[in-house]
């Protein structure tokens, strides 16, 4: 496989990358920290991805099982796995949408259950296709619709609270 | 298709991306978009979830314009190569890991070779040969034919391509033949012709002088030339030299003073 350069590669990749990781953890340095160390990643390991087509998977894969390792050490959360999308989806009221900041939307990401983050920023930033974010979260696309749908519903919640009381809650699993 | 259906569906729908293709929900788009471009059959749009996926679309495009805005640290990218630069060796990938396995294997087939080459003069080296041939003579042997007659053993040791009489030294001819042999030197064939010097022999011994005659070329790093080669191998006195493209060696139990008369 003649794959692209490592600059290339960065060139193309390390704004979505940086971002995903930014929805994540809502921290600068950490987001860096990740970004960097999926390219590291890459770098030691990347040869092994025969199909370029998978590169961008690849990465962002990397990125989030990083981010699960790192979140893993510092606290656990419960987790409940869903294998059918049972509500339907509250639209989030434009209004409110428009009102708010990013630090609050993201924010508000932050709140809702940790395995639903992953699925709800890959959502939002639309780097990834649904099958796509299956492979990053490694699991099946029915589960990846079950969990946006429970994520984007506690997000439209928190959304909703942050804009009529300013303050954002935690939603409890 | 219900419209609390199509709700369930579009709910995860993201106008203006790559889902706007995806059959999946392709029906659903039916249902509530009017702006979309409907075949012969599509239903009617429902002007209730129609109004419920406007507003799902403003408010999906709010959203996520929050997640496109977040800013990038302006040193990320250099960071980053930096990092690569300073750090990490570069991945091998396969072109390069190509160019490294052909050199590899290039110098295994060299080292081969090489191996190959010395074992080849190490194995053909001329004190070997001598080693080898004098063991001949001085254990037990059998000779191919037995016969006082050098006209016979140079019949004999034409037919088999050996090295025959015409190379012969000129002196050997005061000795008595009694035979010969062609004995085997890494594939290549050796004379062995047993002569008497006429010194009285040991019980069970018929011969007592010896003269080998191999093509130069087979041994490796043998005598040049006609000058004789004195050296004592085992119990064997021995001479060699070269001539005419052949490898001689005389050899004969006890000291070198016998050889002399044959020289």
């Amino acid at each position: 496989m003649t794959g692209p350069s490592f600059e290339s590669l960065v060139a193309e990749f390390y704004q979505p990358l940086y971002k995903f990781a930014y929805s994540l953890t809502r921290m600068e340095a950490d987001a860096c920290d990740l970004t960097q160390q999926t390219f590291y990643v890459w770098a030691t390991k990347g040869y092994q991805v025969r199909d370029p087509a998978k590169t961008k998977t690849w990465l962002f894969t990397t990125l989030h099982r990083a981010f699960l390792q790192r979140r893993r050490k510092e606290n656990r959360f419960p987790h409940h796995e869903l294998v059918e999308s049972d509500t339907a989806l509250p639209v989030v009221d434009p209004v409110t949408a428009e009102g708010l900041d990013g630090a609050q939307v993201l924010e508000a990401l932050g709140r809702i259950e940790e395995h639903y983050q992953s699925a709800v920023a890959l959502f939002y930033l639309e780097d990834c296709s649904y099958k796509e974010i299956a492979e990053v979260l490694d699991v099946p696309i029915g589960t990846v619709k079950s969990r946006l749908t429970r994520g984007l519903g506690q997000l439209k919640e928190m959304l909703s609270s942050s804009g009529s009381s300013g303050r954002i809650g935690k939603v409890q699993p | 298709m219900t419209p609390e259906e199509a709700k369930r569906i579009l709910a995860l729908y993201r106008p203006g991306s790559a889902d706007q293709d995806d059959p999946e929900f392709a029906d659903a788009l039916d249902l509530a978009d009017p702006g979309r471009r409907r075949g012969a059959g599509a239903p009617q749009v429902d002007p209730q979830l129609s109004r419920w996926f406007r507003e799902h679309c403003t408010a999906y495009l709010a959203v996520r314009g929050k997640f496109q805005d977040i800013q990038l640290p302006a040193a990320l990218k250099d960071q980053i190569l930096a990092e690569y630069k300073s750090h990490v060796t570069p991945p091998v990938r396969s072109s390069s890991r190509r160019l490294v396995l052909a050199c590899v294997a290039g110098v295994l087939v060299m080292a081969s070779l090489l191996t190959t080459f010395f074992v080849h003069r190490a194995q053909h080296q001329f004190a070997l040969y001598r080693q080898r041939v004098v063991a001949k003579a001085l254990n037990f042997y059998s000779m191919d034919i037995q016969t006082n007659s050098l006209a016979a053993i140079n019949t004999y040791l034409a037919e088999r391509g050996a090295p025959n009489g015409s190379a012969f030294p000129p002196s050997i001819k005061t000795a008595e033949p009694v035979g010969c042999a062609v004995i085997d030197w890494h594939g290549k064939p050796v004379t062995m012709v047993c002569f008497k010097s006429g010194k009285a022999l040991e019980p069970g011994q018929v011969a007592d002088l010896w003269l080998f005659v191999a093509d130069k070329g087979d041994v490796v790093d043998g005598p040049e030339g006609t000058s004789k080669a004195i050296a004592q191998e085992d119990r064997m006195a021995t001479a060699a030299w070269s001539q005419d493209g052949k490898l001689y060696m005389l050899g004969t139990v006890g000291d070198q003073s016998v050889l002399q008369k044959y020289l």
